[in-house]
């Protein structure tokens, strides 16, 4: 049973960089770019197998579960304000001549990569919010 | 030299204690506490019923004498799958159910297809129906605690409404 009374200090880096790498191949094995996917192996016969329908159902609850929590911790305006953030330190790091903009362009990797922290960072939150402020996220009414 | 009964003065109780208080205040669900819940969802539906005549149903349905004992096991049976279909239906929800019932007949699907079970025999087809029912059992009572390990939200269930579950 966890101890409601205590505030336990987080591992800031773990906890987000855990849920970052679940999130990362939670999206990157469903599709990326390289063909090596579960959607390329899913379409590259017609019909589905039955381990390819096992995996489709796994990777789909999965996709469900992360969003969904996400999506309960920060919302939508939560989401929005990671992206305008990682917009942001583009931006940034193109004024401190890091990257010039001609480099920058939007292809799918950053897009998900995009996906991957906004998912990281929802799923952790509730535990971010608690340690600065004490304040559970308590579902009233769950799913 | 005088032992005084009740003089537990000797006894180090930080270190006799240690071992509980970690047992129960600092316990984190994983893979052993879910694997608890799979085999009691298990144990309680194959126990209730299951198609080699060797359960409660059966047992009760052959007519020789101990009645009242029937009557107490059944309605303990009864007790135990409210709560594991009630936590279920409250952590999950229908989505979840569905997702995870589509997830283990997938997972059946993928045995039958690779000739590791024989579902012509209705018995087997019988207990791999009640085996996906008990591993939605098994993941509806462990939800809220993955789900408070992963993400630190809190499931409760507000006792003071009228709710239906």
């Amino acid at each position: 049973m966890p101890r409601y009374d205590a505030n336990p200090p987080i591992k800031f880096v773990a906890l987000f960089f855990k849920r970052w790498l679940a999130s990362a191949a939670l999206v990157f094995g469903t599709y990326n770019p390289s063909g090596t996917s579960y959607y390329h192996w899913a379409t590259a016969t017609p019909g589905l197998t039955p381990v390819q329908a096992f995996t489709g159902i796994l990777l789909f609850g999965l996709a469900v579960a992360f969003f969904r929590t996400a999506y309960l911790s920060i919302g939508y305006v939560g989401a929005g304000m990671v992206a305008v953030l990682i917009t942001m330190s583009i931006i940034l790091a193109a004024g401190l001549g890091l990257v010039d903009f001609d480099q920058v362009a939007v292809t799918t990797y950053m897009i998900e990569i995009w996906i991957t922290i906004v998912l990281a960072v929802g799923v952790g939150w509730a535990y971010l919010q608690r340690r600065i402020s004490g304040e559970r996220y308590i579902l009233r009414s769950p799913p | 030299m005088a032992v005084v009964l009740g003089n537990f003065e000797w006894i180090n109780w930080a270190a006799a204690t240690g071992y509980f208080r970690r047992l129960f205040m600092q316990h984190e669900f994983g893979l052993t506490e879910y694997a608890i819940r799979c085999l009691i969802g298990l144990a309680l539906v194959l126990g209730t019923y299951n198609p080699y005549s060797l359960s409660y149903y059966h047992w009760a349905t052959d007519g020789i004498g101990m009645t009242p004992l029937k009557t107490l096991v059944g309605v303990g049976l009864l007790i135990l799958h409210s709560v594991a279909i009630l936590s279920g239906v409250r952590s999950l929800g229908p989505i979840g159910i569905g997702l995870l019932t589509a997830l283990f007949a997938s997972a059946a699907w993928v045995l039958v297809d690779n000739q590791f079970l024989d579902i012509e025999d209705p018995r087997v087809f019988v207990l791999v129906l009640l085996v996906v029912m008990a591993s939605v059992y098994g993941v509806g009572l462990s939800w809220s605690h993955f789900r408070y390990r992963v993400a630190g939200q809190v499931d409760s269930t507000d006792v003071s409404q009228n709710s239906p579950i």
